[in-house]
């Protein structure tokens, strides 16, 4: 268990006294649990739990951006504790009915004034050997929980933490899985993580603005300027340079491992819990249910928060729990949000690939077969990223195949003619397969090798053959009382365009200006007034393009001739006309 | 002082109007452009009308006729299958020497190259006969249209239509019903304007009929490496490929039927 405590200083009082954020106090702290529970306190733990003076021993963490607790955490908090004012203690005391003067004398021991049983005046729990509710409820509250570590949770955590507004609320993070081998990630060069996202520049730079982008590691992060599109049935195509860009000349989207990103957002969390900024993050803890709060606290109105049970047996309270949790949310499920859309019977075919030549590394291809579009995405060093939307059952065959057959097959979707693919997926033969390829490839322009479709794969990285489902979801809306989805969970598009993971950037951008809005003005973040904004702001903008994948998926799953022929005449009316291309690349690149 | 030139000299002396022909692209190949295969087609197809027993004609109306689309999707046609691309890969020319007819000869009855050799002889045609394309640009579309006209003969023999004008328009029909390629329907439309009503009405009658109904439900024939079954019973490989056998028509003719 690693686990860094730093308290806060930072002393937020807002205007009105509902939006108070949450007495961060001792327990402000990033706790990321690998492999193991959060802290479940025991009766006698509640005063360590504040203080941290005893805990399970921390072991070495060797990553390099992660604040090293080198001395003890018991050194932290006596020096914390040592810092505890008069101020502090009466402000605690209105809230605990404690004499400040008696608490000063054991300010050692507490600082929520937990220290002994009999001076506590407590909602409903016993009085000796049992852990006094009112405090765990003051712990267990928090103004933000976030459902969900992956990119858009993670980064919702980090531009809360970013902002001087809103950096002082109180932020839980839950996720299911382990984060810690996000956390620790060195990226070894010649493994490829077979998830990775292409990110826009608009993403980028709000990653920029909020300090993330500069933890992220550079030499795993692929930057194309030039981008080829056409049609596998009729080979009309479209190109886009960087002259097409606005500005002119930037990158057109870099290509990373999600890992990467998660691995950033995560060593800025630390570096922000090292400045007293941090996120108790719940990793390997999966939400076992969320319910209306029965519990009541002094003086914060709790029934319309979310409670949500978590697999540690422990309890969070949410002043507003944001459904991060992908497509499957079971934060929409509370929030009785309806989504909608369907599925594309198109399963998404990912790999890892080697190029023969580690050439033209600025290029990204995407050819749309009638099955689906296939992509191929340039990674650093000569790797690349294989985005192959094809029929499930064509999926399965292709990851049956041995890796040669496999490499052959992805070259052969990008330059035989249906006929010849068509063929070859028959086959099950890696020679055989080899020798139709090449006979036929043999037959095409040598010029085109590079120009117009891809350089060839020479490899398939081991066990990073995977698929998924493909699906269009959209909720009917992203916020209710007390919740807000970001994400795969609000909605989840074709990756046709390489815009899931930025779309759920986009919503993380609103909701924190949002949010930081509500509090600078003192209002209620939970309030559904509040989320509205947010919703309003992100829902047409998603809406639209959700809407443009869906009939370019539409329009391309076909080989019914008028329409390819139709299809074909309007992208190369479009290809010819350069403003227009500016014009589209402007709203995907969303600058 | 620049001479004053008529409009039109000046048009066709610019060098936008001078036809730009792509290089030759196969040994035999005359690049042509649309107004020159436009003129070939109206020249051979008046020609072959007149003149049906002229099978250069007839074979240059087939190249000048020869839509891309049609051809590529025959060409698709044999790419989708193992041996057709097998034949497209290989590219296999049946002449006289190739396949050796006096051997043939000696096959055993009903084998399929004992048919075709009988065929040969009773018709008194040689498979060297075939002219080389020449007017069709893609270089494996003109393989694929060489290929047909070469199996041309085989497929007289496993229908056991004759060479006579009324067999050849029947024939021409099912090929058409076969292979889409746009001179054997021109040929089967337009030709029977120049036959007597009696014969006229036998082929709208019995062999129209027997030839969309086998040719479209027939397996690709363009697809049969006829080198390779030489040795198989005819009627065998009829059944396989979904194909019965016509009326013979020259019986039909000796007897003056015009239905069945």
């Amino acid at each position: 268990m690693i686990r860094f405590a730093v308290t806060s200083r930072s002393c937020f009082r807002a205007a009105a006294k509902h939006c108070r954020p949450l007495r961060s106090g001792c327990y402000f702290s990033s706790t990321i649990c690998a492999g193991g529970k959060a802290p479940e306190p025991t009766e006698s733990e509640d005063i360590v739990r504040h203080t941290h003076s005893e805990g399970p021993p921390t072991p070495e963490i060797d990553h390099p951006n992660a604040p090293k607790p080198t001395e003890s955490e018991d050194a932290v908090h006596s020096d914390r504790n040592a810092e505890v004012t008069l101020d502090d203690l009466k402000r605690v005391s209105k809230t605990t009915d404690l004499d400040p003067t008696k608490l000063k004398d054991q300010t050692k021991a507490s600082y929520f004034g937990v220290a002994s049983n009999d001076s506590l005046h407590v909602a409903g729990g016993s009085k000796k050997g049992v852990r006094p509710l009112f405090s765990r409820i003051q712990n267990d509250a928090y103004d933000v929980v976030i459902v969900g570590g992956g990119v858009s949770g993670l980064t919702l955590a980090a531009s809360l933490k970013a902002s001087p507004h809103t950096s002082a609320l109180k932020v839980a993070l839950i996720e299911g899985m382990s984060l810690e081998s996000a956390a620790r990630w060195d990226p070894s060069p010649d493994q490829l993580s077979n998830r990775v996202s292409s990110i826009t520049p608009a993403s980028k730079s709000f990653l920029e603005k909020i300090g993330v982008w500069e933890h992220v590691y550079p030499e795993r992060v692929q930057e194309y300027d030039n981008m080829h599109v056409w049609d596998g049935v009729s080979g009309s195509r479209i190109q886009f340079d960087s002259f097409h860009l606005h500005p002119v000349g930037q990158s057109m989207a870099y290509m990373t491992e999600n890992i990467n990103l998660q691995h950033a957002l995560l060593s800025y969390l630390s570096e922000s819990a090292a400045t007293g900024n941090s996120v108790t993050i719940f990793d390997n803890t999966k939400v076992e249910e969320i319910t209306p709060t029965s519990v009541a606290l002094e003086d914060v109105d709790l029934s319309s928060w979310p409670s949500v049970r978590m697999s540690n047996g422990s309890t969070v309270y949410a002043r507003l729990l944001i459904g991060a949790d992908g497509v499957n949310s079971p934060v929409r499920s509370y929030a009785g949000i309806e989504s909608r859309g369907w599925d594309y019977g198109q399963h998404g075919l990912v790999a890892t690939l080697t190029m023969e030549w580690n050439d033209r590394q600025n290029v990204a291809w995407q050819r749309f077969l009638p099955t689906g579009p296939i992509a191929l995405l340039p990674m650093p060093d000569g790797k690349a990223s294989l985005v192959w939307s094809t029929t499930p059952k064509l999926a399965a065959h292709l990851k049956s195949l041995s890796p040669e057959a496999f490499c052959t097959l992805v070259n052969a979707a990008f330059r035989l003619d249906m006929t010849d693919l068509n063929y070859l997926y028959t086959r099950f033969n890696a020679e055989d397969i080899s020798a139709e390829f090449e006979w036929r490839d043999g037959l095409l322009p040598m010029e085109d090798e590079g120009a117009k479709f891809p350089l060839r794969v020479a490899e398939v990285q081991e066990g990073s053959r995977a698929s998924f489902p493909l699906r269009m979801r959209h909720c009917d809306s992203y916020v209710a009382p007390r919740v807000a989805l970001v994400g795969d969970a609000a909605h989840s598009t074709h990756p046709l365009a390489g815009q899931g993971l930025n779309l759920g950037q986009g919503d993380v951008a609103t909701l924190s200006s949002v949010l930081e809005k509500a509090v600078v003005r003192g209002a209620d973040i939970g309030d559904e007034v509040v989320l509205q904004e947010y919703w309003a702001e992100r829902y047409p903008v998603n809406h639209v393009m959700l809407g443009v994948i869906d009939k370019l998926q539409k329009l391309y799953c076909t080989d019914a001739a008028p329409i390819v022929a139709l299809r074909s005449v309007g992208l190369d009316v479009v290809n010819s006309l350069d403003w227009v291309k500016t014009m589209i690349m402007k709203q995907a690149t969303g600058v | 002082m620049r001479p004053k030139l008529p409009l039109l000299t000046a048009v066709s002396l610019s060098r936008r109007y001078t036809p730009q022909l792509s290089p030759s692209r196969y040994p035999g190949h005359v690049p042509t452009n649309m107004f020159q295969k436009t003129l070939l087609a109206v020249g051979s197809g008046v020609t072959a009308f007149f003149n049906p027993r002229r099978g250069d004609i007839i074979a240059t109306l087939g190249e000048a006729t020869a839509l891309p689309f049609l051809m590529y999707r025959l060409r698709d046609v044999m790419l989708s299958d193992a041996t057709g691309r097998r034949i497209l890969r290989e590219k296999p020319r049946i002449t006289s020497k190739s396949l050796n007819i006096d051997a043939l000869r000696k096959y055993p009855a009903n084998s399929v190259g004992k048919v075709y050799s009988e065929w040969l002889d009773l018709e008194g045609v040689s498979p060297d006969t075939r002219a080389p394309v020449r007017y069709i640009d893609d270089p494996e579309c003109a393989y694929v249209m060489q290929r047909y006209r070469e199996c041309h003969d085989f497929y007289h023999a496993i229908t056991g239509l004759p060479i006579i004008i009324e067999g050849e328009i029947a024939l021409k029909m099912f090929e058409f019903a076969n292979t889409l390629i746009p001179m054997t329907g021109i040929g089967a439309l337009l030709a029977p304007s120049r036959l007597k009503p009696k014969q006229r009405e036998r082929l709208i009658n019995i062999y129209f009929p027997w030839a969309i109904k086998n040719g479209a439900t027939a397996k690709p024939l363009i697809n049969i490496y006829w080198e390779e079954i030489l040795m198989k019973d005819i009627q065998e490989l009829r059944d396989e490929l979904g194909i019965e056998k016509p009326p013979n028509l020259r019986e039909l003719r000796k007897l003056k039927i015009s239905h069945l």
